[in-house]
């Protein structure tokens, strides 16, 4: 098992070491040959003005010991002298003395000699220009050539020029290369081993935490590296201590928050599967909750159907048995006056007869209508529309509601004929309590239908408050009403849509028109009134 | 003096041999014969050298200069001085060939020394007689070359040199011939190493110049034994010095003073000068009998 501890064993053969390693040597060599490359002209400069300072000392001091010489032609001490500068200075390797009239004086330290002026190297036109550098050597190799001007008192005597041998420059330009190569190797050779080590302090404490991070990384959080440095490493090395501690200590408080995770989900997953195993029962439960719900909702749509009924009645009895009670009323008169006779007897017991068979008839015909029928049956739209509106007509003529059907006849339909004209009665009722909810004073409903295609829209309209846009989603949920408490259940309009696109496949659909609301239906045709068709 | 004469000296100091730790050698200087040197470095080199060589070879070495050959004279047969250094004029003027002994003298290779009259071969001077009335140059203080000019103008001409042209002395030998060269001069008296020292410097110089008068020796000057000295002594010296060329040290000198060899030297190798000496006095001694 490896020490938490990290030891500092670490091979220099890692690429961070070998790139330090590199660039160091290469930042000092080229360091190194940088400055031989800055400093060889800087250092061939200084020659060349220590040549210059020494050709102008030499000129001068030519000129100035021959001057009385030149002036007087004694080229004699001319030539002496400047045999005896170039045997004491042994760096003057030639002079050459031109003079404007005569021959020029050729003085070299292997002899001299007279040239005649158009064989002298420097021409008339060069005479007053001082000129110096290094020339190459007719003998080969190198030397400094300084060509200055020959003046007395301001005139004009000639020009001198004299070559220096350039040995010296050359030896010290040698010398100055060999040191530079000398310095470089010097270089290359401390390279290495202050390189070595210059790399190696550089990088070791970092591959040290490298590593240590690719075993942190790895999982070991109980790594560590030892790294006793008062710098910036020393101190990446305490934060990384540190941030191991922390992963570590995050890691255990991750693990325990993993393991009340899992009992978490062991739990729930045990609730989940208590759940699936009671499901079905739930299941069934809401289907009969729901069929219980429902039956209700069917119940109490009945209820609301029977009040309804029950008002329609009592409207179609009232005119009934007004007459019924003036015939009473006239036979206890009669009877009283002495005036009842059989006759009369039986005029007004037949007609109290007749109003007694009319007022069962009522109870008949409503009996039929609410007749709970559940068999689906081809019925003609029309007459289950006028049907429906019989039923309301006392009610509607009660407060002067003008009624006007408009269907087409011939136009049949599939479906349970009760449930349709319950699905009538509930939109006329709701009408009806639209157009008195205003107080509207001239109320009217229209029921219009009309074939499309395949299928019918029977709309019925009014002339009511209509319905706020704002509520316009909610009008089908069950229980659901804008009615005084009452005057409404709430399950009208939600057993219209449930009849129209439950049980008979078709589309309920509200909207309000500039005065009043328009409920459409839209039912498919029976396939008897298409083939009729 | 010659660098020969300086070369000499150091030599004997150098070769003698070291087993005799007892052996003195003085050594006399006379200085006014020594040219394009300055005599005080001369001495002060002449006295390390004769040190430096003495301790090397246990020999008490020591450089005497002299200014009067007279006093030199008085040392040498005093017994202070065992080994004579001066021009060969001034010797003979001094010494009689039985006072000395042989010695060594720095020679050149293929030129001999001597003394040269020059003239422009473009002057039309064939002869010495052709000199009447010309400007005739001769080293200054130089013994040989008044005695040699003189001794040709009686001998030519039978009058004295003054009366025949124009003297002038000059400092150095190269300078005169340069003179003569650039025609400042018609004539000139010049050493013969001299003369072809500046042909090679200047081939020009033996085109344009021509000799009148040649008069050869060995050498301008020696360096000669006293007889006095002890011959097992002067033996032991002659046989060191004759290896002085073979050795480190005896190179450097001899390249130091441009001389190309050492050699043995007789006291017969003097006679010319003797001669020129005899002559001189004779036509002296001639022109006082006339006064």
């Amino acid at each position: 098992m490896t020490s938490p501890w990290l030891s500092v064993r670490l091979l220099p053969a890692n690429r961070m070491f070998i790139r330090v390693f590199g660039v160091f040597g290469s930042l000092l060599l080229a360091m190194t040959i940088l400055y031989g490359l800055l400093i060889i002209p800087l250092q061939r400069d200084s020659l060349l003005k220590v040549l210059y300072s020494q050709a102008t000392t030499v000129s001068r001091s030519i000129i100035q010991a021959s001057s009385d010489a030149m002036l007087t032609d004694d080229f004699g001490f001319v030539v002496e002298h400047n045999l005896q500068v170039l045997q004491n200075n042994k760096s003057i390797q030639s002079v050459l003395i031109v003079p404007r009239r005569g021959s020029a004086l050729s003085i070299a330290t292997s002899g001299w000699e007279m040239l005649p002026a158009a064989k002298a190297p420097i021409k008339p036109a060069d005479y007053d220009v001082e000129s110096y550098g290094i020339v190459d050597a007719p003998e080969g190799g190198a030397r400094y050539r300084y060509i200055t001007p020959i003046r007395f008192s301001g005139v004009s005597w000639g020009v001198m020029q004299i070559d220096f041998d350039t040995s010296d420059y050359e030896a010290n330009i040698n010398e100055m290369y060999r040191q530079i190569t000398y310095i470089s190797l010097f270089t290359l050779l401390a390279i290495l081993p202050i390189g070595y080590f210059f790399a190696l302090w550089l990088t070791r404490p970092i591959a040290t935490i490298s590593l240590a991070a690719s075993r942190v990384a790895s999982g070991e959080l109980d790594t560590h590296v030892k790294i006793d440095r008062n710098d910036e490493i020393g101190d990446l090395s305490r934060s990384f201590n540190q941030m191991v501690q922390a992963l570590a200590e995050n890691r255990r408080q991750l693990e325990n928050v993993n393991l009340d995770l899992e009992i978490k989900v062991t739990e729930r997953t045990q609730e989940l599967d208590e759940l699936n195993r009671t499901l079905d029962q739930r299941v069934r439960d809401e289907i009969s909750k729901r069929k219980e719900q429902e039956q209700l909702l069917i119940h109490q749509s009945r209820l609301a159907a029977m009040g309804e009924m029950i008002g329609a009645i009592a409207h179609q009895w009232r005119q009934p048995l007004n007459a019924l009670s003036l015939v009473l009323q006239n036979i206890q008169m009669q009877y009283r006056v002495g005036q009842l006779s059989e006759t009369s007897m039986q005029v007004m017991q037949d007609k109290a007869q007749q109003l007694i068979l009319r007022m069962s008839q009522t109870i008949d015909e409503f009996r039929n209508f609410f007749k709970p029928s559940k068999q689906a049956e081809t019925f003609d739209l029309a007459h289950a529309i006028q049907a429906a509106a019989d039923i309301l007509e006392g009610m509607l003529k009660n407060h002067n509601i003008q009624l006007d059907i408009d269907c087409p006849a011939d136009i049949h339909l599939d479906g349970v004929p009760g449930e349709f004209s319950q699905v009538i009665l509930n939109l006329l009722g709701n009408a009806r309590d639209a157009v008195l909810a205003i107080n509207q004073p001239q109320p009217r409903i229209l029921i219009h239908a009309k074939t499309v295609g395949k299928q019918v829209c029977i709309d019925v309209e009014d002339n009511g408050v209509g319905i706020d846009e704002s509520i316009m989603h909610k009008i089908y949920e069950p229980y659901f009403t804008t009615k005084e408490e009452g005057k409404g259940t709430g399950i009208g309009l939600y057993m219209t849509k449930m009849i129209i696109e439950n049980n008979m496949h078709g589309l309920l659909a509200a909207s309000n028109l500039e005065q009043g609301v328009r409920l459409r239906i839209t039912l498919p045709i029976s396939a008897e009134s298409v083939t009729a068709a | 003096m010659k660098p020969a004469i300086a070369l000499l000296a150091l030599l004997i100091g150098l070769c003698a041999p070291a087993s005799r730790a007892a052996d003195i050698l003085n050594m006399g200087f006379y200085l006014p014969g020594i040219r394009d040197a300055n005599l005080a470095d001369v001495h002060i080199t002449l006295q390390l050298w004769a040190d430096e060589v003495g301790k090397a070879h246990g020999i008490a070495a020591t450089a005497y200069t002299y200014t009067d050959m007279a006093a030199l004279y008085r040392d040498s047969m005093g017994g202070k001085i065992n080994l004579i250094v001066a021009p060969g004029m001034e010797i003979a003027e001094t010494f009689t060939p039985e006072e000395l002994a042989p010695g060594f003298v720095g020679k050149h290779h293929g030129t001999g020394e001597g003394l040269a009259l020059i003239v422009r071969a473009s002057d039309g001077i064939r002869q010495f007689g052709d000199l009447r009335g010309k400007k005739v140059l001769h080293l200054s203080n130089d013994r040989l070359s008044s005695v040699f000019l003189e001794n040709q103008c009686r001998q030519h001409t039978g009058v004295a040199c003054t009366d025949l042209f124009q003297v002038n002395e000059e400092k150095r030998n190269s300078q005169t011939i340069h003179k003569v060269f650039f025609g400042q001069a018609d004539a000139a008296l010049v050493s013969i190493s001299a003369l072809h020292a500046a042909n090679e410097l200047n081939p020009q110089i033996r085109q344009s110049l021509r000799i009148l008068e040649e008069w050869k020796v060995s050498s301008l000057s020696y360096g000669l034994m006293s007889a006095r000295t002890d011959k097992a002594l002067r033996d032991r010296i002659v046989k060191s010095a004759m290896q002085a060329t073979t050795t480190v040290r005896g190179k450097q000198l001899l390249e130091l003073f441009k001389t190309d060899f050492m050699d043995r030297v007789d006291v017969q190798e003097l006679k010319p000068y003797w001669d020129l000496y005899r002559e001189h006095q004779a036509w002296s001694n001639r022109k006082a009998r006339k006064k």
